[in-house]
This record gives C-alpha cells, structure tokens and sequence, in this order.
C-alpha cells in the first residue's frame, strides 16, 4: 500500500519553479531518501506533503486523503527543516505539549514520552531547558516531538544538517532502530552516505526527478561506468564499457585498479550533466 | 478549541523564562515612568499621566513584544512545526497575540494601583475602563501581529516594532489632552491608534460616556488591522 502518492506535481513560487512534474511514491514500512543539492526543490516537496504548502498543479495524497486533512497529521510526525524546539521549555515541556496539540490525552503522552526520553537517550535531560543543549540533543528532542503520537508515517527534512560526524550517528542510529520496528519514513538530505545507509528507495531530485531506484538498481543503470585509477601515474580515469577499459588498462605501466562507481560519483555525475544542460 | 487552550498554556509557560525581562520593561519600566511624571506634573493632568502609562505599555508590551514573538516564531521555523501537528498557523499565531495580550493585564492592573495609590487618581467608571483596555489589548494584539507577519525580514520587524512602540507612545497625545495639538497636526494623531487608546482610557477615569466613543474607534482600528492580517499571514 502507498502511504504517499505525487502525481505530477509542479510547483512555483511566482516564476519561480521549484517543482516540475514529480511524480513518487512510498509505501508502507519503507524508508525513502529525497537526494539533492541546495535548492534542488527537496523541502518545498516535503512541505507540500505534510501540507505547509499547496501544489501548483498536480495532486498529493497521504494515507489517500489531501495532506492539509486534520486527521492525517495526527497520522505524522515531522521534523522540519532547520527547526528549533522552544527553547525556553524543558524537553519534556515540548513532548508533552506536542502530544497535547496532536489530540492526545495526558495518560497517553505520559506513557508515550517515557518512552521516547529512553529510547533517544534524553532522561536524563528531561527537567533541561532545551537552550542548554547541544545540537544532536536538540534535534533529539525534535525526533521525539515528531514520534509523540506513534505516528505511522515520519518525515524528516534534513535530519542531519549542522550536526557534529558524533550527533549525525547519533541520529542515524536512532532513524536505523525505528526502521528496524518497521517505520515508514521521508527524509530529504544531501549527504549521499546518509541516504545510503538508511534509504530504501532513493529518488535523485533537482526540480524533477532524476533517478529514483534502490542504491543496488542506481548502480546497475551505471554498470556500464567505470573508474579506472592509474596509481603509477597518479590519474583518475572514468569511462563507459569495457572495451573502453581494456584499452585505458593496456597502456597503463604500473599498478591499476577498476572499481566500478559509488553512488556519490554516480551522483555528482548526474548533477554535472544537469549543470551542463542549464 | 483544547488544542487553542493548551497553546495558550505553553505560551505561558514560555514567558515564565522571561520573567526578568517581563518585571523589567512592562512593570518596572512604567511604574518609574508614572511615578516621575506623576511627581512634576500638575495635580489636574494625573489622568493623563497613567493613561498615558497605560498606553505607554500597550504599545510596548504588546505591540512591539507580540511583532517581534511572531518574527522569532517565523525564523525559527516553529509556524512549520505546528502546520505539521495540525495547528493552522492563524491560530498559533493568533494564539500568541492573545497570551502576550493577556499577559500585559498584569502590568495594567499594577500601573492603576501605582496610580491610584501613590497619585490618588480616581477611577469612576471601571466598566468603561474595561471596555477601553480590552479593546485596546484587541487593537494592540493584532497590530503586532500584523507587524510581525506582514514584514518578511525578521531584523527589520525588530527594527520596525521598536520605531513604531516608541513613536506611537510619544508623537501622539497620550499623555497630554489631544486638544493641546493645533488643528492641522490634530488630525494626524487621529491616524495614530495610541490616541484613541489614551483618551478612552482618560475618559473611563473620568466616568464619561465619551470613553465608549474612543472604545469604539479602537476596535474599528483593531478590525482593519484583523483584514490586513489575514493576507499577512497567508502571505507568511
């Protein structure tokens, strides 16, 4: 079952395009990675998903109902994009009056929240003002807004940006144990080792999408892509086919090596040719 | 309508960790301005001097506090946070005029004592006194809110609700008869809400019906402010 469905949707803002033409989907239990640079029309997406924004063109469903439905938020957590929690109340404070504006009752948030502060590691900061954290407790607590109201459907915009390699695990870690409890996620980021690591499905965007597969099936559509390094005279060479290669290797004098691509270079290839077009 | 109540809460809560701040500029800072007016001022222009107060921190407590909240609220992305629980961002942000508004009652309440008691202002009329302060917490709440929203740049809402809690406090008549201005100029303070907060706050001490008339005009002014706001926050 489809837990988000895009169907040809095109955003702008003014003469502005954001979005054209996306079409995706994520099904249940799945994790799905929205890959792209800055401005590659990522978090206007999002927004438009969780309802902050209405598409131009083109329709939205979550859970099969429009994303501005009041009874499908209830269905979500989301953690926007370079959001504070407030600052001025403890951790608990933003949990608890989270599951209280998400319609749940006391006893519910109670039982919910304590589970929550063990399991992303936060009791011992309960009782802390969240201005005294650090970013990686911050965004935890984020997380635990988000999952307050055990939602079936999480969406995370850039979950690790401005975080330290330590919180950026730390993260990572806890986004891993909720996919392992068979979580259905959206995250958006530009980190390629995040969206390796964690996604399903990973869907390539720069206003449109670009490519869209699992890590496995992008790398198949490069197979014929690769990466000759000529360690002798130092040099990098990318090629397609083999004949190409077996050419390149005969005239290398010295040690060689063939690696066929990452998902980062097939990436920052693919974003090349998009700079090359526009 | 729960969901509205409990926003209304944790406002509260949060202004609890203003606390210094909120003892400072809407208390402390009026009740020493009243007291210093009040002590070189003539006897007859006492009314004027906590009217004057009162509006004083209106516009400062509530106009300038609640634009500035609402800008802070926008850059820190929290209007996003509660679009994805579900809060439509008309309410979180009416939900925050209405505690800063609610708020400012405390320090009213305080000025009028300090007046009453240190000033000996007579109070006459206390339902007109009410009609006036709600109306003028109305008023001053969704100006703010309005500067909050309708400006893009969050520095130039800082900016901006200072200028405009100042000038609205001292280039209007608040704490003096509206009369005292020649003709001309008279009708450029007509444009300046403080105006009608002052004179409806005077004449309520005074028990003149005239009072009603300036409540009246304040929530005209509060309205247009209402229309204006719902393209600010469409448009946020």
């Amino acid at each position: 079952m489809n837990i988000i469905e895009v169907n040809h949707v095109w955003k702008y803002y003014g003469d502005l395009l954001a979005n054209e033409d996306i079409s995706m989907f994520v099904k249940e239990g799945e994790i799905v990675a929205l890959l792209g640079p800055n401005g590659a029309g990522k978090t206007t997406l999002v927004k438009q998903i969780y309802g902050e924004l209405t598409p131009t063109r083109g329709e939205i469903r979550v859970f099969g109902k429009k994303p501005t439905d009041r009874g499908i938020k209830r269905m979500m957590g989301v953690v926007p994009q370079e959001v504070e929690p407030y600052e001025d109340l403890t951790v608990w404070d933003n949990i608890y009056y989270m599951g209280k504006l998400k319609g749940m009752k006391k006893d519910e948030i109670k039982k919910r929240g304590e589970e929550l502060l063990e399991m992303l590691d936060l009791k011992e900061k309960r009782n802390s003002l969240v201005r005294d954290l650090s970013g990686g407790l911050k965004r935890r607590t984020l997380i635990a807004m988000a999952l307050i109201n055990n939602p079936k459907l999480v969406i995370l915009d850039e979950p690790t940006t401005g975080l330290d390699p330590q919180a950026r695990r730390e993260v990572w870690e806890i986004l891993l144990n909720m996919k392992k409890e068979g979580q259905s996620m959206l995250l958006t980021t530009h980190y390629l080792d995040e969206a390796e690591k964690l996604a399903d499905r990973i869907y390539f965007i720069y206003k449109r999408i670009l490519i869209e597969g699992t890590t496995a099936e992008i790398k198949e559509k490069f197979a014929d892509w690769y990466e000759v390094i000529d360690y002798s005279a130092g040099k990098i060479y990318r090629v397609k086919g083999e004949e190409e290669v077996k050419k390149i290797i005969s005239d290398i004098k010295g040690k060689f090596e063939v690696r066929i691509p990452s998902l980062e270079e097939i990436y920052l290839q693919v974003m090349k040719d998009i700079e090359r077009v526009h | 309508m729960r969901e509205f109540i409990d926003l209304i809460i944790m406002q509260f809560k949060t202004i609890k960790a203003y606390l210094a701040v909120f003892l400072f500029i809407p208390i402390l800072f009026p009740i020493a301005i009243i007291l210093v007016f009040g002590s070189i001022s003539m006897k007859e222009f006492t009314p004027y001097i906590v009217a004057g107060t009162i509006t004083f921190d209106i516009s400062i407590g509530v106009i300038t506090l609640v634009a500035q909240i609402l800008a802070s609220e926008k850059q820190s992305g929290r209007f996003s946070l509660m679009i994805a629980a579900g809060i439509p961002k008309e309410v979180y942000a009416i939900s925050i005029a209405l505690s800063y508004g609610l708020a400012d009652i405390l320090s009213i309440i305080v000025i009028l004592l300090v007046g009453i008691y240190f000033l000996h202002l007579q109070v006459a009329s206390i339902p007109y006194l009410a009609i006036a302060i709600i109306a003028s917490i109305f008023m001053a709440s969704v100006f703010g809110m309005t500067l909050g929203l309708g400006i893009k740049n969050p520095y130039a809402v800082y900016q901006y609700s200072q200028i405009i809690g100042l000038t609205l406090t001292f280039f209007a008549p608040v704490y003096f008869p509206i009369t005292f201005i020649p003709i001309p100029f008279r009708y450029l303070a007509y444009l300046e809400p403080t105006t009608y907060v002052s004179q409806a706050i005077y004449n309520a001490f005074g028990g003149n019906p005239a009072s009603l008339l300036w409540s009246l005009g304040i929530v005209i002014i509060g309205v247009i402010f209402v229309i204006i706001s719902r393209y600010a926050i469409k448009g946020a």
